[in-house]
């Protein structure tokens, strides 16, 4: 027991002393605008540059506009996509007849990057918000839809077979059955999703600025502002991780049955 | 004997092969173009296809066993091609005022520093940006945009347009009106779809849009009389290690430019071959009596808008610090340019003219006299454009045209009270009794010429109707 | 326990099959698994399908369940055609079907909840049946909880609440050591007579086959046939020590010789109720 105990501690020593030399390392290129010939540090900002602007930021009466509307979009984005994702996923992996219909016209749609869609999105909507929130929402629709589908396709076959034994009805089977069945990969799939809405976040704020850190991000672009970009990024890069790791917690929660067998992390 | 002085020949041959090689040295010209920013064309477009850099660059002197590595890099915004000058990526960039002292402040907070070179095109009134609303919106000026939302390229010479516009309406820009970013790209979409209220936007953007059908122009950027322009810039070690360089692509700049004043509409249609954007449009800017002037003097107006720029960066608290003026804006080489090129620099900086239109009326024959009425007609299939002494010549020649079967592209018109040339489809006008036809931006403008001259008031297909009216029964 | 216990409905749960076959895979991969087999069991009878690897057993069992459709021939229940899955009909596999995220007790309920009853009154039947399986103190328990014979028996009272006519058993007691086994056996034959069900019990096991069934009935190797019936003669209720009787090892020697195939290619891998082979533990 105590030797768990000790590996714990230490192990976490180490995340941190390696975390911490990064940032040495990047300070030092920084500071000594060290040019490697294939990459060069000369106009990169330095930690402490970054860590400046970032308490400004941390400081500035905005910062609250900027972190509500960017999870304004990637909630509504994300939210609509879960509930469709979801709902499509259930329906494609249960029936065939599903599958042929709904899938090639989402194959193909898959691979479009979310720069893309910002014409068509800007076209297709009535406000901003709402083109923006559209591509949040594809960002986020894939990984959840397919992950669902391959959690339904891949529920016990037995298991449906016994609940049809049993008495179960196509809907009771569906409720009590294929979702607790496929809730695992659909919980990886809303975990990545979430993280996937977020990198889509810094694109659909490209749409309409004014705030949002996405736009924030972008506007340290449009000024030169380096180190402000550097924020804007690792920002983001926290609230996606952040989420996405919330929403994994949440799942774990809510399938209790699935985490501790055979887990090994 | 013969030993040795084979040898010293050796050594000599040796020697001379040794300094041939350390001045066989390549000299990289990055350029960073915008090419659809058709008012820096005498900068980017027009060099490179043309390839007059390779006619001015120096090959004699220090110069004479360099290669050149002629790189030419095409952006949309003047912030990308500064990223790519702080990166070491590119030599000469072009932009506006505002992008420009920008980055002249990005290459202080860098360690180095860049130089403004020289003007391109700009207009010391403020034409080149323009506030637009979609076709659907019943906005008619500015004054009815209060309380709503406008967009604009950030920190752009138009935001800096749009700052001096509802300033001067009286109003608070934090609280009259909602300006949000938006680049050019995007705006055209949302002014498609109606989904944003109106949208200033810097050249060609402001007539483009108008030109394609789904906006309209309700400002230009005269009416805030507030220089703008477009420019070049330089990193500043570059230009001291290499003057001749610099001066000889301000030459290929000043021959661009002397091109484009003899064929403005040559040179329109190659802009819009390899921009996309189309001649109607490019020729409104650099045509005779354009809406913009290319113009290659750092007139002070000019200079006053650099250090306007800054000041309105630092005050919207996106810039940190200022920059010194008069060693950012750099004099010295075109000069020098306007010089080798057997020019007169300080004659051209005195000259406030737009580009001179010298010629007949396409109908009547008769010299054109007065700029403010001076109408145009692009005929479909013409190479050249038709000039007319007034509206109503134009409009009338419109019909005899029609009969003949022919298709127009255009028809331009001068403002009456601005001079600035507008498409004559989006403009307003006002008829007199006797016929004559006085073209306005602003439905506005139109009523209050009306009513202290007389007149009728008319959109342009009502003007088309008035004169069409007017000449039944004559031949 | 009491008269309304032994629910027994002895006049239910007739088999007819009647020149069944059942084709299996399909386009160049099709084979047929069973073959013209007709088999008759009493309402109330315990029948071990014994055979081969890959004869078809499992298969014809699935036919049974209502999984799988036969090619020809006609199966009936009490008279009434085969027509798809039924609690009537209820289904144990070798590797328990429980649904990992519901407790026992959920599991059990499970199909008393299909029939529209409420919460209370199926927890309660649930908590019965589990009390009859042995397991009253872990109804709360899920499966993972669970030991493999515990599994089982949930998975076996899970059927039994509905009160089936047929209680089709596939294997169910090979996964579990030898040990556990032999006490399942017994608490099957015990459950048995008080919950009066037609039982068809598929099994290798020919020790298990002579100990639980009334009637043993020998299938032919791919594709499978009748090879023979065997009525076993023992007295009920049976004792583990059948084993040790004379007519126990003459029966075993007999069964032996009608399963001692001639080898000609490898054994054949086991089929499934549902139709296909190598039916395997849930990975998860």
């Amino acid at each position: 027991m105590a030797l768990t105990a000790h590996s714990g501690a230490s192990r976490w020593i180490l995340r941190l002393v390696s975390i911490a030399a990064c940032l040495l390392v990047w300070q030092a290129a920084a500071r000594l605008r060290l040019n490697l010939g294939v990459v060069t540090f000369a106009n990169v900002p330095a930690p402490t540059d970054v860590l400046e602007a970032a308490i400004a930021l941390a400081q500035s009466p905005k910062l609250l506009d900027h972190v509500t509307s960017s999870l304004g979009r990637v909630g509504m984005g994300y939210g609509i996509a879960a509930v469709v994702g979801i709902a499509l996923g259930l329906a494609v992996g249960r029936s065939r007849r599903a599958e042929d219909v709904l899938l090639p016209p989402l194959e193909i749609l898959r691979p479009i990057p979310a720069v893309a869609w910002i014409p068509l999105a800007v076209l297709m909507f009535p406000s901003s918000e709402a083109s923006m929130i559209y591509i949040t929402f594809i960002g986020a629709l894939f990984p959840i839809l397919l992950n669902t589908i391959h959690g339904v396709e891949n529920v016990d076959p037995r298991l449906i077979a016994s609940a049809q034994s049993l008495g179960g009805t196509r809907g009771a089977i569906l409720r009590e059955v294929i979702l607790p069945g496929a809730a695992p990969s659909i919980v990886t799939g809303l975990a990545i999703g979430m993280g996937t809405s977020w990198f889509c976040l810094v694109t659909a704020e490209m749409i309409s600025g004014q705030f949002g850190i996405g736009y924030y991000t972008w506007e340290s672009y449009t000024l030169q502002n380096y180190p402000d970009i550097v924020v804007g990024m690792v920002l983001i890069g926290l609230l996606g991780m952040g989420s996405s790791v919330l929403l994994r917690a949440i799942g774990t929660r809510l399938t209790p049955w699935h985490s501790a067998a055979g887990a090994r992390r | 004997m013969r030993r040795k002085s084979l040898f010293s020949v050796l050594l000599l041959a040796a020697s001379s092969v040794v300094t041939a090689a350390q001045s066989a040295e390549t000299v990289r010209v990055a350029v960073g173009t915008q090419d659809t920013t058709i008012n820096t064309a005498t900068g980017g477009l027009i060099i490179r296809e043309l390839k007059l850099l390779e006619k001015y660059l120096p090959k004699d002197g220090k110069y004479k066993d360099v290669t050149y590595d002629i790189q030419w890099r095409n952006f949309t915004t003047g912030a990308a091609i500064t990223n790519d000058q702080i990166a070491g990526k590119v030599d000469f960039g072009v932009m506006a005022d505002f992008p420009g002292s920008l980055n002249g402040v990005a290459h202080e907070k860098a360690g180095r520093k860049s130089i403004f070179i020289t003007v391109l095109q700009g207009s010391v009134k403020g034409s080149g940006n323009g506030i637009v609303v979609p076709s659907a919106s019943p906005v008619q000026s500015l004054s009815e945009l209060k309380g709503k939302t406008i967009s604009v390229p950030f920190a752009s010479t138009s935001h800096g347009l749009l700052l001096r516009a509802v300033k001067a309406q009286g109003w608070d820009p934090e609280k009259d009106v909602k300006i949000i970013a938006q680049t050019p790209e995007v705006a055209g979409s949302a002014l498609q779809s109606n989904q944003i209220e109106a949208h200033a936007d810097f050249v060609p953007f402001a007539e483009l849009f108008p030109w394609r059908g789904f906006a309209r122009k309700i400002y230009d950027g005269s009416q805030a009389n507030g220089p703008t322009f477009h420019g070049a810039l330089v990193d500043a070690a570059y230009a001291e290690k290499y003057p001749e360089i610099v001066v000889a692509y301000l030459q290929a700049a000043l021959e661009a430019d002397r091109l484009f004043a003899e064929e403005p509409e040559k040179y329109s249609e190659l802009i819009a071959k390899v921009a996309g954007v189309e001649a109607e449009v490019n020729y409104l800017f650099h045509g005779p009596l354009g809406l913009q002037t290319r113009d290659l003097t750092w007139k002070p107006e000019y200079r006053q808008a650099v250090g306007t720029s800054i000041e309105t960066l630092k005050l919207l608290k996106k810039a940190d610090q200022g920059i010194d003026i008069d060693t950012f804006v750099n004099e010295r080489f075109i000069k020098e340019a306007f010089k080798a090129s057997g020019l007169d620099y300080d004659a051209r900086l005195k000259s406030y003219d737009q580009l001179a239109l010298k010629a007949k009326d396409a109908a009547t024959g008769e010299e054109i006299k007065d700029p403010k009425r001076v109408a145009q007609i692009w005929v479909k299939d013409e190479p050249l454009v038709r000039h007319y002494a007034s509206a109503e010549n134009a409009l009338k020649a419109l019909k005899t045209l029609e009969a003949e079967g022919k298709t127009i592209r255009v028809l331009y018109a001068q403002d009456r009270n601005s001079g600035i040339k507008l498409l004559g489809a989006q403009a307003w006008f006002v008829r007199s009794e006797s016929g004559e036809v006085s073209a306005f931006l602003l439905k506005e403008q139109a009523e209050a010429w009306a009513k202290t001259n007389g007149g009728k008031v008319l959109d342009y297909p009502g003007a088309r109707a008035a004169v069409l009216a007017s000449t039944k029964g004559h031949p | 326990m009491s008269g309304r216990e032994r629910l027994a409905r002895p006049e239910l749960g007739r088999i007819e099959a009647v020149n069944v076959s059942i084709r299996l895979g399909q386009g160049a991969h099709a084979f047929e698994a069973v073959q013209d087999v007709s088999i008759a069991v009493e309402p109330g009878e315990l029948v071990c399908l014994i055979g081969p690897s890959g004869c078809g057993k499992s298969t014809l069992l699935g036919a049974l369940a209502g999984h799988i459709a036969p090619a020809s021939g006609r199966l009936l229940v009490d008279g009434a055609p085969v027509k798809g899955p039924h609690p009537d009909r209820g289904i144990v596999f070798q590797h328990h079907t429980l649904f990992p995220w519901k407790s026992a007790r959920d599991n059990v309920a499970f199909g008393p909840k299909m029939r529209g009853v409420g919460k209370a009154d199926r927890r309660r039947q649930a908590g019965e049946i589990l009390e009859l399986v042995g397991l009253g103190d872990f109804a709360d328990r899920y499966p993972k909880q669970l030991s493999g014979g515990m599994q089982q028996r949930v998975e076996i009272a899970r059927v039994l609440v509905n009160r089936p006519r047929l209680l089709l058993m596939d294997e169910p007691f090979g996964a579990l050591d030898a040990l556990t086994r032999m006490m399942m056996q017994e608490l099957l034959l015990d459950i048995w007579s008080r919950v009066r069900t037609t039982v068809v019990f598929v099994t290798h096991d020919i020790d298990e086959a002579l100990f639980l069934a009334d009637r043993i009935i020998v299938m032919t190797p791919r594709p499978g046939r009748i090879l023979e019936e065997i009525r076993v003669p023992f007295e009920r209720p049976r004792a583990t020590d059948i084993v040790a009787a004379p007519e126990f090892g003459t029966l075993k020697r007999h069964c032996l010789e009608l399963l001692r195939v001639r080898p000609d290619g490898a054994p054949l891998p086991r089929l499934s109720p549902l139709g296909f082979e190598a039916d395997h533990a849930p990975s998860s």
